[in-house]
């Protein structure tokens, strides 16, 4: 039981880890509830901290985690979704906001929220950096205008109609799919098997033969598909299409 | 940038529908604490609630896409037209009374609306292709005129679909739209709704810190504030802010950053109001809105409202409150069933 309830507390900690990167805003978060508790008023108290109490006794009851995930700890990122019900966002701002509702003076009340701005600065995942950027999306579908060009060329030299087409690169495939529904894609690369060798590859084609193939300039593909007779008919800053004979 | 212009409109069109709709069901009754940003998160539940069970009996009886379109739009011109004409006069007393108590907007909302359209619309690049492949059951269902008759990517004819998928009918919202303004899916899911699920969580959270504080429009500015502020440092792939800035056309990022907020917003509304029945049909709108959105929702839910409800109904001293819990899970609930009992649904 021990065991058990050990397990359950460590798996809470990787499972708020995972959720948020760090478990500094766990605490930020139990700070306010804090702060709500003694300066909240009873709305706050009703609709954050007893219902936050409830699901901590219940679904986040580290008993209850220890004997769900019992040796599975892949299981835990499928518990993630249930971490929405503790409003972690909205409850830290609220705390803030409650110290400040019982400081005296205006410039006081500022306090509580400057001090969320900097922790949020401080302890924050680095990523908005690569966000602030101010660069403009190349187009409107805020995709990449190397895929739309290749979508495009597909649609217009087809030779046939419902051709399809396999992408080396798993997630232009998808997003090939959102572009078009005239492209039809094959499934030729989600395969276990090393597409990077000709023997593989020809036993590949033989399962099913796609009429295009996309693939990375720079890789190991456009040798093997010039071995396997295949020809490249257009190619773009990184990518070549190939079209079989 | 004309094709900005239209992006706008349909946005601004959306938000409209959203108000006209949470004006047939106002949160509060009294004019003088009736709030636009409370109306739009409540026509937002009604909207999809709406959308949900419409698409669910279109889907189930392959209806074309274009007739599917006409019926949404019989029926939001309806009660469009119903929620101007029943709430005329009310409608009116609203706009007469914010002009002379409030002025304008708040300065805080207008530079939420448009901080936010700004980096959704213009910086904000999406990680990587829809996971769920909505956008792209989107673009075969537009090339077919059909709805979930056609998977995406190989186009083949889909014989069987899993429950949760089915139950899965927010984006024909975005369908509808697409079909009326000619744009095309990846645009509409990539920019268009995902400005207004950003624009929607925000609203709700700005009522919610109203409602908490008072209606202390100082304190409710500051706490919206710090609330954006860590939503922006606060992402990561499941958190709610990393959901609506990295994938906001996603139904997970509409439950976990609008619907969840919306429904903290009811909660704080029945704790004022504990009998106003309009707030009980709200929630089980947002059980419905739940179904719509994402498959976790039909787990998640019930759980959060059940929390949710026990300190009001302690309040209340009512039973009668725990009838009215099970009106509003019932959806979710009986989607759980439905997708615990069938593994699949084949497709005719």
């Amino acid at each position: 039981m021990h065991g058990i309830l050990n397990n359950g507390i460590q798996y809470l900690v990787q499972l708020i880890g995972m959720y948020e990167g760090s478990t500094h805003y766990i605490i930020a978060w139990a700070v306010s509830m804090v702060l709500l508790a003694f300066c909240g008023g009873r709305k706050g108290r009703a609709v954050f901290i007893w219902p936050a109490v409830i699901l901590l006794v219940t679904v986040f009851n580290p008993f209850f985690i220890g004997i769900l995930f019992k040796g599975e700890e892949g299981q835990l990122s499928g518990f993630l979704p249930y971490l929405w019900m503790l409003p972690v966002l909205i409850v830290i701002p609220a705390g803030a906001g409650a110290l400040a509702s019982k400081l005296p003076f205006s410039v006081l009340k500022v306090l509580p929220f400057i001090a969320v701005i900097a922790f949020a600065a401080y302890f924050g995942v680095p990523r908005p950096s690569a966000y602030l950027k101010l660069t403009l999306p190349e187009n409107y579908h805020k995709a990449d205008t190397e895929l739309l060009t290749i979508c495009s060329y597909l649609e217009v030299h087809k030779k046939k109609s419902g051709y399809s087409a396999a992408f080396e690169d798993a997630g232009m495939q998808d997003e090939c799919a959102e572009y078009t529904a005239r492209i039809v894609t094959s499934d030729l690369f989600r395969t276990d098997r090393d597409l990077s060798r000709p023997a593989e590859l020809k036993k590949a084609l033989k399962d099913g033969k796609p009429d295009y193939i996309v693939c990375a300039k720079d890789g190991k593909m456009p040798d093997v598909l010039d071995d396997s007779g295949w020809k490249a008919i257009a190619c773009t800053d990184h990518y070549l299409i190939y079209r079989s004979l | 940038m004309p094709a900005y212009i239209l992006f706008a409109l349909i946005l601004f069109g959306e938000l409209l529908i959203f108000d006209l709709l949470g004006a047939l069901l106002p949160v509060s009754w009294n004019v003088s604490r009736r709030s636009t940003a409370e109306q739009v998160c409540a026509g937002f539940l009604i909207y999809t609630g709406l959308l949900e069970v419409l698409g669910f009996t279109a889907t189930l009886t392959e209806m074309p896409l274009t007739t599917f379109c006409y019926i949404w739009a019989a029926v939001l011109c309806l009660l469009s037209s119903f929620s101007l004409m029943f709430r005329s006069k009310r409608f009116f007393e609203g706009i007469s009374y914010g002009i002379r108590k409030i002025g304008f907007p708040p300065a805080t909302m207008i530079a939420v609306f448009f901080g936010v359209l700004f980096l959704i619309l213009v910086i904000i690049l999406p990680s990587a292709a829809d996971p769920g492949l909505v956008i792209g059951q989107m673009t075969q269902d537009l090339f077919h005129n059909s709805i979930s008759l056609y998977e995406p990517g190989s186009g083949s004819k889909i014989v069987a679909i899993l429950p949760e998928d089915l139950l899965r009918r927010y984006y024909l919202s975005d369908l509808f739209w697409c079909k009326i303004g000619g744009i095309h899916p990846m645009i509409m899911m990539r920019l268009i709704r995902s400005a207004l699920i950003a624009i929607v969580s925000s609203m709700a959270a700005y009522r919610i810190f109203m409602r908490l504080f008072d209606e202390n429009r100082a304190l409710a500015g500051g706490a919206l504030t710090a609330f954006l502020v860590l939503s922006v440092f606060f992402q990561r792939a499941a958190t709610p802010s990393g959901l609506v800035l990295m994938a906001g056309w996603t139904g997970n990022a509409a439950f976990a950053s609008c619907l969840i907020p919306t429904v903290l917003l009811l909660l704080l509304a029945l704790y004022e109001e504990p009998e106003n029945i309009r707030l009980h049909i709200l929630l089980f709108f947002a059980g419905l809105s739940a179904i719509s959105f994402s498959p976790q929702a039909v787990f998640i839910f019930p759980l959060f409202l059940a929390a949710g409800i026990i300190p009001i109904a302690v309040r209340a001293k009512d039973l009668l409150y725990i009838f009215r819990i099970i009106l509003w899970i019932v959806v979710p609930v009986t989607a759980l069933v439905l997708c615990l009992i069938l593994p699949v649904i084949p497709m005719a």
